[in-house]
């Protein structure tokens, strides 16, 4: 008995601190210096709500040998209309959560604050224990109450996390200061103790940050505060962090103060003291210079086994030598493992074991290929190679262009890296992934300006840093054409239709992984490798018949499941009901640079696209060109910059059979040319004997577009949609 | 398993040999089996060769309870196959046992989770669900499941189904009623299918035995009927136990179900009253006895949100209505209890009713916590009830939703109760109208347009508009008028007051046709398919009747001018009518004008499966019509 006690008492003394520590949260975010903002400018009353305030609030201390991190996020909405009532009418939250960074971690806690406040300034604080209802997973559900059109919703959420760690990054922070409702007020404000390197930057209009003192001498703390930002709806086609005021920053933790050293982790300022907002050049080449890093690079034991096993004796180029080993690394490290990692799922308890057939070891240690799954290590993996072979090349460190420039960075943690290969003809390359091809790299890279860091084959070191611009592919690289058949049975009440897609560059990569699946090609990297495939390991004969039986089974589910996806596909790619359907892949278009993803499909369609019209048929033909981009009013009226990730193509070629006893009529309708500097859409037709052929193209010719000239792209995708309506008709001789 | 996260999981290591039972290939003879049932049921994946419920009742402490023991054994008839079996439970049954095994009887030691149920359209439910996920590796293999649940008082035991997500070859049911319950049984939907029925009685008890075979799967179909109305199922309907020589009642009549409810809402507290002041408010300039309930009902539409709970007794208890009126928002029960209260507070007899919705099959003369599942308020200020139900948004008074149209209403009456049945309107009460005025220029149609709505479809209209953000609701308009077609353009819309929920809707506007009329050669021709009302009615997969959102008519009438052209011969007008639905499709040619009529009369929103072959046929004959373009040749 005695014991039940001690244990209730425990229980509501921590149930009662908790609650103080809440109010003393409560009152630092409700300390009254926003009691007085209640209205809203008159240019923002049409609006859904207006956010009157809001704070974004960092901490980073080290109390005790212990990293603590605090978050804070307070928010002062004001409600106009329903849909904003509804928005904000439920509320989800967790109160303790299991920390991520680090380890010892103590498990983090939040904490919830609203009140709502009328418009007869009545405050009304929701008491979050009474009205919270828990779920299974220690979730929390609230329901706002008392909430109406014409109230102010005023809410924080105050998380705090601690942890152990040596050296740490705190992941990159960004915001964008515009958010869907418009704000009248933003506050950001960071607060740390002297054990924390701050790399902070703004950009696009955002105010710099100031420090400001504190009564704390070891703490630093960091404010800046923008007035009357408009809201943006974010449409298609746009890179927010090329145009809009943001901010970004990052924390590094655990290093000591002015070692020469910390360039090994991050980029960082020599005085911890001191903000770092921009990364120079120099400081780029620092990183990748410093001791040991990209320094007297040596072949690894993978590669060198490699090349002893499959380059010599092979009287091979050192472009073909650079070509080879990048799909053997592809295959080595990556798609090898796929099909022990499928037969692994394939049984409940896990008592395959498939992996046991692929454990190498290497230098007598078993070889762990995942440590190879990252970019970092790829490149390191592969200038040992280059080096080893005398293949002159450069490191390069790249920003994505939708981050912004390589001028805008700041953390290590934004880099992507390439290598350029110097041929006669430069190559760059990039981390694989199961689809990509030697040159494929990230289409975010392309147009962009990038740190090269040529190695010095001879010194065996990088030690210059210069810039270069990535070239950018063209409309016809990234491109697609699909050539299709069609003919009429019964009448013309069912048409049958069979097309050859071939897919190229940055186009082809989206199409692979939404078409193939890893049957389409494993064995086809196993032959090029001449390395045995999962059942050809397993020397057991009962063994390999069991799994075998599994694995067929599970082809035989997902091969259905596949076709079912492919009709989903074709209804949404056209205007009109596909019935059955059949694909076959041709080629998966990984083999090389130039090889292309392939397929052919044969479809029919009924009592559809043709209209009757006396003794004749109207063809609605123009449909067969695939749904077209269509923009609402709102899209239409676009007063921001276009950004599209690279230029690109659409081709088709329509050969119609012209069914015998009819002639066609309205052909010159079908072509259209409406050409311009930004895009294109030409299409033409012509009879051919018994046959109607048209061809079609649309070229998106530039990634960015100004939006003065918006309307020169949407005068192409007027006529792309004009082609859609465009009807033939077949007249009865 | 979602298959290309398969594919594209990072190459994890596993060096953990689990030693378990494995599984073992299938007889040949099985897999011959799962070959036959897959002959027979192609689409499936999984069949239940066999199932067993035991129903057994026990008495307590003045409460009889309940327990289902099931057995099912499942057979993958296809490929690899993955199968999610769980049983729901809340505050009012709990789950014994619940347990896998193989063919041989060796248990398969799966891990059985157990989860809170979760529902978008529910805030909270106490519900919460056992579930295991098995895993059939190859075609002819076996699991049997186990269940065994508890309903710790037999009223919350309300129905036993006969279906399941798959095939079921055979099925037996075997209720035994010990001789102290008084207890009934009545069958739904068993027409149709292979079931058999005896009843045998011994000595301590009789028991209730049905066997069904051959049943086929559940299935899903968009605008169907809740499941009462679809597969065969018992209802149970306990009438009273005997203990100690004395006969206590359960459910013998309806009465005892209202006494049930009745206990239930006696709790609810109307002292506290912070609604008073807002009654004030919204009736103070107000005379009538009608406008002010009005202003009322629309009040707590606008302002109390419908959020749903289900927790236990809450699940049948409503919420004070100051709680209501204090959170501005409540479940079904909560709203109509808010009505009540603050309607009182005019002078009102306004009450507590339950109903079930459409969605339900039954009436109360099966009295049962199934028949069920909504509460509104009904005003008894006369002998004629008048309903209301504040979930409905931009409901006018006197106007009754769609889902309640046709059922009893449980009226409280003090001790006893009112059973009134809401009124059935009619389909001409529910009017989308649209009007074309049109002139060919260049290949384009150009004029004017208005759209007309009435009844449940101005309401469904005005509810989703004013739902949306402010400044997204000119263009979802846009949108709506145009069809969401590109080959629309709609401009200058002028519409009468989209808050004013007592008004038509009405809307003015300038219409922009593209694609319908085309010129080859000398000759124009017009596509009359203006609406594409009929295209998505072609229903020739469909297994169940289809369900219409409500009774109306749906018109359009095109006036296009051809002055200037000559018409070649014009198709004869379609009629078609049934008892459920009345169609017009005509061209006609007055003066300059082709008026294109197209016009569907939902009499009644049901299309029974019975009736989908000849309505199948209608549609076809329809299309047909509509396919066919109008000829017009330069005069």
């Amino acid at each position: 008995m005695k014991k039940i006690t001690y244990l209730l008492l425990i229980f509501f003394l921590k149930i009662s601190i908790a609650s103080a520590q809440d109010e003393k949260i409560a009152q630092k975010f409700w300390d009254g210096s926003q009691a007085d903002n209640l209205d809203i400018p008159d240019k923002w009353r049409n609006e859904s709500a207006v956010i009157l305030f809001q704070e974004y609030n960092y901490g980073y201390e080290e109390p005790g040998k212990r990293v603590r991190y605090t978050k804070s996020i307070h928010k002062r909405i004001k409600l106009l209309d329903k849909a904003a009532v509804e928005e904000f009418s439920e509320f989800n939250f967790v109160k303790s959560f299991k920390v991520s960074k680090g380890f010892f971690d103590k498990g983090g806690n939040q904490v919830l604050g609203i009140k709502i406040i009328k418009p007869s300034k009545e405050e009304k604080i929701i008491s979050i224990e009474e009205e919270a209802i828990k779920n299974d997973k220690d979730e929390y559900k609230i329901a706002i109450p008392g909430l109406e059109v014409g109230d102010i919703i005023d809410y924080f959420a105050y998380k705090t996390e601690e942890f152990k760690s040596d050296v740490f990054l705190f992941d990159v922070n960004t915001e964008i200061l515009s958010d869907y409702y418009p704000c009248k007020q933003y506050v950001f404000e960071l607060k740390t103790t002297k054990d924390f390197f701050l790399n902070f930057g703004t950009y696009n209009g955002a105010p710099e940050i100031e420090e400001v003192e504190t009564k704390k001498r070891k703490e630093r703390k960091y404010v800046f505060v923008a007035h009357d930002i408009e809201k943006n709806d974010f449409p298609m086609w746009f890179y927010p962090q090329v145009e809009l005021p943001f901010y970004k920053f990052q924390l590094t933790y655990g290093l000591s103060v002015n070692n020469a050293d910390n360039a090994y982790h991050n980029f960082l300022s020599k005085d911890i003291k001191e903000v770092k907002s921009t990364v120079t050049q120099e400081d780029v080449l620092n990183f990748f210079s410093y001791p040991n890093r990209y320094r007297k690079l040596k072949i690894s034991k993978h590669l060198k086994k490699f090349s002893k096993k499959y380059l010599k004796g092979k009287t091979l180029s050192k472009e073909e030598q650079v070509e080879e080993t990048y799909y053997f690394l592809r295959h080595f490290v990556l798609t090898q493992y796929i099909q022990p990692t499928i037969i692994s799922k394939l049984d409940v308890k896990n008592t395959l074991s498939p992996f046991d057939y692929y454990y190498q070891k290497v230098g007598g240690r078993i070889l762990v290929p995942s440590t190879l799954n990252n970019q970092f290590k790829f490149c390191l993996d592969f200038a040992g190679f280059l080096s080893a072979n005398e293949i002159p090349f450069e490191l390069l460190v790249a920003m994505p262009k939708f981050k912004g420039g390589v001028e805008e960075l700041i953390s290590i943690d934004e880099v992507e890296l390439l290598l350029k290969i110097n041929f006669e003809k430069p190559i760059y390359i990039s981390y694989y992934d199961k689809f990509s091809t030697l040159t494929a790299n990230s289409p975010f890279l392309e147009n962009t300006e990038v740190y090269a860091l040529p190695y010095d084959n001879k010194k065996k070191e990088i030690s210059d840093i210069y810039k270069l611009t990535i070239p950018e592919s063209k409309a016809n690289e990234n491109s697609s054409l699909e050539s299709m058949s069609v003919s009429f049975e019964d009448n013309f009440s069912t048409i049958n239709l069979d097309t050859e897609n071939v897919y190229k560059g940055h186009l082809k990569s989206t199409q692979q992984e939404n078409l193939l699946y890893f049957f389409d090609y494993v064995e086809e990297d196993n032959k090029r490798f001449n390395n045995p495939n999962y059942f050809e390991r397993i020397l057991s004969n009962k063994k390999r018949t069991r799994h075998r039986e599994k694995y067929d089974a599970f082809l035989d589910k997902i091969k259905k499941k596949r076709e079912d996806y492919m009709l989903d596909r074709l209804n949404n790619s056209y205007q009109f009901t596909i019935k059955d359907q059949n694909t076959e892949i041709l080629d998966t278009g990984r083999k090389s640079d130039s090889s292309f993803l392939k397929y052919k499909c044969h479809f029919t369609v009924e009592n559809d696209l043709i209209k009757k019209a006396g003794p004749n048929f109207i063809f609605e033909v123009g449909k067969l060109n695939g749904d077209q981009i269509t923009l609402d009013k709102n899209e239409r009226d676009r007063e921001l910059n276009v950004y599209m990730n690279f230029p690109r193509s659409y081709a088709s070629e329509i050969i119609v059979e012209i069914p015998q006893g009819y002639k066609v009529l309205g052909v010159e309708k079908l072509a259209i040319n409406k050409s311009n500097l930004y895009a294109e859409f030409v299409s033409t037709s012509k009879i051919q004997g018994n046959q109607l052929i048209i061809t079609t193209k649309k070229t998106y010719k530039k990634s960015f577009i100004e939006k003065e000239n918006w309307n020169q792209l949407l005068e192409v995708l007027d006529a792309s949609l004009d082609f859609n309506k465009q009807k033939v008709l077949f007249e009865k001789i | 398993m979602d298959l290309k996260k398969i594919t594209s999981i990072i190459l994890l290591f596993s060096f953990v040999v689990v030693h378990s039972q494995k599984h073992k290939k299938p007889e040949e003879s099985v897999i011959e089996l799962a070959k036959k049932l897959k002959i027979e049921y192609p689409d499936e994946e999984l069949v239940i060769e066999k199932s067993n419920l035991n129903v057994d009742f026990s008495l307590k402490r003045d409460n009889v309870s309940a327990t289902l023991e099931s057995y099912e054994k499942l057979i993958n008839i296809d490929s690899k196959t993955y199968s999610n079996r769980h049983v729901f439970y809340n505050g009012e049954s709990t789950i014994k046992n619940f347990d896998i095994s193989f063919s041989n009887n060796h248990s398969a030691n799966f891990t059985i989770n157990d989860v809170a149920y979760e529902d978008n359209d529910l805030f909270h439910t106490d519900t919460r669900l056992k579930y295991v996920e098995l895993d059939f590796p190859l075609q002819g293999f076996e699991y049997q499941v186990y269940i065994d649940k508890i309903f710790s008082d037999i009223k919350y035991f309300t129905t036993i189904y006969f279906n399941d997500d798959y095939p079921i070859k055979e099925k037996e049911i075997k209720i035994v009623v010990p001789n102290w319950l008084n207890i009934k049984f009545q069958e739904f939907n068993f027409e149709g299918y292979e079931i058999e029925s005896q009843v045998e009685k011994e000595d301590e008890n009789t028991i209730y035995t049905y066997k069904a075979f051959n049943l086929p799967s559940m299935f899903k179909e968009k605008n169907s009927r809740g499941p009462s109305y679809l597969y065969p199922h018992i209802m149970i309907l306990p009438i009273s136990y005997t203990d100690k020589g004395e006969e206590e009642k359960i459910f013998a009549t309806l009465k005892d179900q209202y006494q049930w409810y009745k206990n239930l809402v006696d709790k609810l507290d109307y002292t506290n009253k912070p609604y008073v002041s807002k009654v004030e408010e919204l009736t103070k300039d107000l005379t009538s006895k009608e406008e002010k309930i009005k202003k009322i009902f629309y009040w707590i539409q606008d302002n109390i949100r419908y959020i749903a709970f289900e927790d236990g007794i809450a699940g049948f208890q409503p919420d004070n209505a100051s709680e209501v009126f204090s959170k501005r928002y409540g479940d079904c029960k909560g709203m109509a209890n808010l009505a009540k209260a603050m309607l009182s507070e005019i002078g009102v007899d306004a009450r507590l009713t339950w109903i079930g919705t459409n969605h339900i099959a039954y009436d109360y003369s099966t009295p049962n916590l199934a028949v069920d599942n909504h509460m509104i308020c009904t005003i008894m200020d006369s002998d004629i009830p008048i309903f209301l139900d504040p979930t409905e948004k931009f409901n006018p008074y006197k106007e009754f939703a769609n889902r309640i149209q046709g059922k009893q209403a449980l009226i409280e009456d003090g001790e006893n109760f009112k059973l009134k049945t809401v009124p059935v309107s009619k389909a001409e009460e529910s009017i989308e109208k649209k009007e074309y005025y049109l002139k060919i220029v260049d290949d384009v149609l150009v004029g004017k347009a208005n759209n007309h709505y009435s009844g449940e479809s101005r309401k469904q209209i005005l509810a989703f508009l004013n739902s949306l953000q402010t400044h997204q609701k000119e263009d979802f308009l846009t949108s709506f008028l145009e069809q969401g077609s590109s080959l629309m353009q709609v401009n200058n819309i002028e519409s009468s007051d989209l808050k004013n929920r007592e008004q038509d809707i009405n809307i003015d506007y300038d219409l922009l046709v593209e694609g319908k009329v085309s010129s080859f050669g000398d000759k124009t021709y017009i596509d009359i398919r203006f609406n594409d009302n009929f295209s998505d009615l072609l229903m020739e997969d469909r297994k169940s009747d289809f369900v219409f959102s409500h009774k109306k008519i749906i018109e359009s009438k095109a006036y296009i001018d051809i002055s200037g052209f000559k018409t070649s011969k014009i198709m004869e007008p379609i009629h078609f009518e049934t008892k459920n639905f009345k169609i017009d499709i005509s061209v006609e040619k007055v003066d300059q004008s082709l008026i294109c009529t197209q016009k569907i009369q939902i009499l009644n929103e049901v299309i029974t499966k019975e009736e989908l072959p000849d309505w199948n046929t209608k549609i076809k004959t329809i299309n047909n019509f509509l396919n066919q373009q109008i000829i017009l040749q330069k005069a």
